[in-house]
Parts: structure tokens; sequence; C-alpha cells
């Protein structure tokens, strides 16, 4: 439970746990009820629900909202969107829940071949899982 | 054979043709090495064959700079010295320790790695290990595999540990050997020189309830640590008033440590991949070894960085529910309710969610709290640095000498590329999909965390160059300037590199045992 401002161990080990590990396997179900026609501000609030322990993801995200002030909760989403390819996942109208979760992890790798690193209080972060962090605290 | 100095005639004079000063790792590696040889041995320690509080007093001192271990605590001052009290850890510098780096003010050795592979072969028989050999493909298994890193920033390297106490594994070699002679008891207060101050002719000694002796010799060679081997070049100042061998204000200069601290913690995607290369100690063939992260040598050039090392701790880390809902269950199992019942009673039911969730990965996944981490310990490089120094202290010890005052400087480059070579492992780990590190350095490079320490590995304090302006022996480890007299130990290093020093000590102390046996016959 985040108390302060601070982001304490536990609460970033228990996010981090979310992101790499639950974001992976909880989206699923998620994006399995995207439709063609959802909108962004649905996809969004699914995106954000990813976090089993969404306080700890806004904490996250309000520390990469600080350094990266230009950036919104639609140019996130949107980035996000388009970085999931997630239109990709909900035309073909097939989810393919493991080519999904390596996608994913693909993703973050992605993000530290190419640099797209972010340092939030210490914790070497990929930019996507960041991101999403950010997108939990603004919307 | 062991002689008690104390039992000597007052002022006796002995000679002999090598005096060695001082029984640790490197004044019994020469002993050992000149066992039968054609020319008679004295080898003199202050301490006796067991530790003694009064002579162990003789190496207080005082810290000055960063805080730093007790000075008579990061020593010890009996048969076989620090080797006592050694953790046994042993790897060999690296060839890029050797070199000279323009982005690490005052590196470069008077040779390369290579001309001391030899020498580093037959430490490892001195010091008990296993082959001579660190690159990890050797040592891993698949039960025990490294960490699969993606590009080879990030390297593993082999730590082999073995401590031994040099004092009690030679004891015997060293009493058996007829060439021989080791004074216990025995503190030299000075190094005499003729009056040019180009030979040494004598050494002035005493033992703590005041005898007085003398020790004439060809060839002398001062292996009493690297604060110690200092201190006594400053203390013999008849003739160089500055100190011997410190006509140009080298002596005590640029003391090195290996900065060690906790850089941060890594937690890894996988709580079930195998880390103990990393955490525990492995044996194969009864040596015992353990794996570190370093920056690969490239790595090191490309981002003119130190060299660095990185070994995990493993950490378990419960949540305050866990510990309630434990505590609540072995208290009610007995039939009683804990001290703050209540309290324990809100911290489950507050997080129930929780308890809920970790119950639901249990029974259906077999995850377990904790959650697993690993604390990042770094045992790295300092950057010689000139104000970093040993001087003497207007205190005396019990025989009259100044004691010695360590002002141990660390710059902003060594916390700045600290924390870099930090960061380059975060994203190797990231890369590798592995898991995520935290680093927990600010960016402060003026400050230090609190877990900053050293591992009582006392360098550089007379460095070797082979220009006299810039070290305070030569290439062969000989006062700059003074014929006969020669340094052993770490005291000599120009660069620390990240290694544990005592393998490296012997490699070079072998190296200028086989110099002086070339002299002497």
């Amino acid at each position: 439970m985040i108390t302060s401002g601070q982001v304490n161990r536990r609460d970033f080990l228990s996010t981090l746990l979310g992101t790499s590990v639950l974001l992976i396997l909880q989206p699923f179900r998620t994006v399995a009820r995207m439709g063609s026609s959802d909108c962004p501000e649905t996809i969004a609030e699914q995106l954000s629900n990813f976090f089993i322990h969404k306080q700890s993801a806004e904490m996250i995200g309000r520390e990469y909202v600080t350094l990266r002030p230009n950036e919104s909760a639609r140019t996130l989403l949107n980035e996000l969107i388009r970085s999931f390819e997630l239109h990709r996942f909900s035309m073909s109208g097939r989810i393919d829940t493991k080519e999904l979760r390596n996608f994913l992890a693909i993703k973050q790798r992605q993000d530290f071949e190419l640099s797209r690193i972010v340092n939030i209080k210490g914790w070497i972060l990929s930019e996507t899982e960041a991101r999403l962090c950010a997108l939990a605290a603004l919307i | 054979m062991f002689i008690d100095a104390r039992n000597l005639p007052e002022n006796k004079i002995i000679m002999t043709d090598v005096c060695i000063i001082g029984a640790g790792a490197a004044g019994i590696t020469l002993a050992l090495e000149f066992i039968d040889q054609p020319f008679q041995v004295c080898l003199i320690e202050s301490g006796g064959l067991q530790f003694d509080k009064k002579t162990q007093s003789l190496s207080e001192g005082e810290n000055i700079g960063v805080p730093y271990w007790p000075l008579d605590e990061s020593r010890l001052r009996y048969f076989g010295g620090s080797t006592n009290h050694w953790g046994g850890w042993c790897w060999p510098l690296d060839e890029i320790d050797f070199e000279t780096r323009d982005w690490v003010t005052h590196s470069g050795w008077p040779f390369r790695k290579s001309h001391i592979e030899s020498f580093y072969e037959r430490a490892r028989i001195i010091c008990k290990l296993g082959p001579f050999d660190y690159d990890v493909e050797n040592w891993e298994s698949e039960k025990v595999p490294r960490l699969g890193l993606i590009l080879d920033r990030v390297i593993t390297k082999i730590i082999q540990i073995r401590p031994i106490s040099f004092g009690q594994m030679y004891r015997d070699n060293i009493a058996r050997a007829k060439n021989i002679s080791v004074y216990l008891h025995a503190n030299v207060l000075e190094i005499e020189t003729n009056d040019a101050a180009k030979n040494v002719i004598r050494l002035r000694i005493a033992c703590l309830e005041g005898k007085k002796f003398w020790v004439d010799a060809k060839v002398f060679i001062l292996a009493t640590g690297g604060i110690e081997n200092a201190r006594l070049l400053l203390l013999s100042r008849k003739v160089q008033t500055a100190g011997l061998g410190n006509q140009n204000d080298l002596v005590g200069r640029f003391f090195m440590e290996h900065p060690h601290l906790f850089s941060g913690i890594f937690m890894p995607s996988d709580p079930n991949f195998p880390t103990e290369l990393y955490t525990g100690f492995g044996k194969v063939n009864d040596t015992i070894f353990l794996g570190a992260l370093t920056l690969s040598e490239d790595t090191q050039r490309r981002e003119s960085l130190t060299n660095f090392s990185a070994t995990l701790g493993r950490s378990d880390q419960y949540p305050d529910w866990f510990q309630s809902l434990r505590i609540l269950r072995r208290e009610i199992s007995q039939g009683e309710l804990p001290d703050d019942f209540l309290r324990h009673l809100k911290n489950v039911i507050t997080e129930i969610d929780q308890v809920w969730l970790t119950a639901h990965k249990r029974l259906l996944q077999g995850e377990w709290y904790p959650l697993k981490y690993y604390y990042i310990y770094n045992r790295t490089e300092q950057v010689p640095n000139p104000d970093s120094r040993v001087t003497l202290s207007s205190q005396r010890d019990s025989l009259g000498q100044n004691r010695v005052r360590l002002d141990w400087r660390l710059s902003k480059f060594d916390k700045s590329s600290i924390r870099r070579a930090s960061e380059i492992i975060g994203i190797e780990l990231g890369r590798a999909g592995l898991g995520r590190l935290k680093i927990s350095l600010d960016e402060d490079d003026t400050s230090w965390p609190p877990s900053l320490t050293g591992g009582g590995h006392h360098m550089g304090t007379t460095r070797m160059h082979i220009d006299p302006k810039k070290g305070v022996v030569n290439e062969n480890c000989q006062v700059h300037g003074i014929s006969n007299l020669f340094v052993a130990g770490s005291s000599v290093f120009p660069t620390s590199g990240h290694a544990n020093p005592t393998l490296t000590i012997v490699a070079l102390t072998l190296r200028l045992a086989d110099h002086i046996k070339a002299i002497m016959t």
C-alpha cells in the first residue's frame, strides 16, 4: 500500500511483477473484449487495468509524467495502441494469447535494445512499461 | 628457525644477506621462495605466532577521510599478517588494468598482464587454488548457469575462494628451512641508510618490552602491507628528511581501496531462475567459486569507465500482511492472541485482496511469497588519486613512533562510474528479459551511501613507475634511488582493478623473489 509520495520497494516490486508477468497474462482477457468499435477511452481504461496493484502503477506513472511532461494521456494512449498493435489484434477477431504474450515481451526487450529506457527513481525500465504506468496515472 | 626477539642480547647486530620486513602474504611468499637458496634470510615480524592485543595496538591510527574501518581492524599484526582474517577471494587483474587509459588518470603499469601470467600460475599454487582459469564457461553447469545475457557488454567472471592463513599453512616449511631465521616480536623502527641515502645499511628494531637490536643485510625487502610500508618509509627520515624514497613527495599518496557498496537490487522476471552461481559458493574439484558480473574491457573503453564487479545477495521480502498472517496463525494455533492483535488483524483485512490473490496464485500456480530479489554488491576500481593518502599522525604508539593517518578520498568519477556500470547491467538484464534492476546510488557524486566501505585492500602508497617522479618504486619494485631496498605487496600497485589483491600480491612477490635470487646468486 502506498502511503506517501515515495515509491517503496515492495510496491514497486509488486507493480513490476504486474507489468512483467501479470501484465502479460491479464491482457488476453482484456484485449479479447475489444472490438473494432472500441473507443480509445475504453482501451485506455482497459490498458490501465493491467496492473494488479494499480496504485503503485500510478505512482510510477506520475514519476514518468514528471520526467516527460509533454506526454499527455492521449499521446500515451496513441503511442501504446500503435506500439502494441492493438488494432491488429482486435480487427482480426481472433486473439492469440500466446502471440500477444510474446509480442509484449518483445516490445519490452526492443525498448532495451533501442535504448528506449527510463530511469524512474533508480529503476531501469522499458519505455513501454513506464508509459503504461503513466496512462494509469493520467486517466 | 623461529626466534623470540625478546630473548636476544641488548643491541645485538644480526648479520644476514636478505632481510624481509613483515610476515604476511608477501613476506611469507618471499621466505618460501628463498628456502634452500645459497644466502641467509632474516624475516622480521612485529607480532608473535598468535594475536596479541598490545602488538595489534601498534596498528591503530587516525581516519580523517571517507569513513573507513578502524586501522587496527583492517589488518593484523602477527605471523601470517592479514591472511589470518582473509576471506580467501582470489582472481587476477584484467589486461586492461595494466594499460594506460586516458580516462583513468595516473593509470598504467610498467608491463602488461602477459608479463606476470606465469607468476599468477605459480601464485595459485601458493594460494592453494584450483586451475588458473577464471572464465565462466569452465565453471558453470546446467544446474548452475550464468545469467543468459545477450550482448557481451556485461560478462561473468569467476572468483576462486580459499581462505588460508599463510602463517598456519607455511609455518613448518619456514621453521625447517636452514637458511631462514624468523624473528618474532620485532618491530622495525627505522630503515637506516648511508649518508647519501643510496644504500640501506641496517634496520633499527625494538621489542615492545624495550629490547633493541639491529639487522644488517645486503638486501632489504619491505613487506608490511599497503599502509605500514608507507609509514615505515616516512618514519625513516634521518637522511632524507621527508622520508625514505620520498624525494618526490609520493610516499603514502595514491592510497586506493576497492569501494564496496550496495548499489541496488535486481528483481528477476522468473522467480525460479537459478542464480546460485552469483549467490552461493559452488564447488568444483574442491575449489570453491563464485560468479560476479563485470564489464567487458570493450565496454570499459567505449564508455570510459573504471573496472567493476557485482555479486548478488539474495533477499526475501515479506509484506506486512504476510507477516501478520503468520503471527496470527502461529499464536492462534497455540490458543493465544498475539500482542498487537488488532494491528495484525487490520494488516490482513486491509490487504485482503492481496491475501486472496496470493492464495489464489498459490493454489493454482504454485507461486508464493516472498517476492524474490537480490542485492547488488559492488567491488570496484578506484581511480588513483594523489590526495588520497597515508601520512604520519602526531599521535604516538607505545614505541614512540608516529601513528598513521589515513585520508581515504574518492572522486566524483569513482561514483559516476559505478552508477553508469550499474545502469549498463540493468539495461542488459532488461534486454535479456531477465528482470529489472534498481540503482540505489543517488545523482550527487560528492556523497556516498552509508553502505560504503573498503575490503581491507590497501593499495598504491608506494606505487610502481619507471619514472622516479611518478612512482616510489621502479618496475623491479626497487625504491628509486636506493639500490638495495625493495617493496613487496599491494602498495606498489599503480592501479587496483576490481579484483581482490592477494593473488596479484603473491604473483608480484614471486616475480620480485626471482629478481632477488638473480641478484644474490
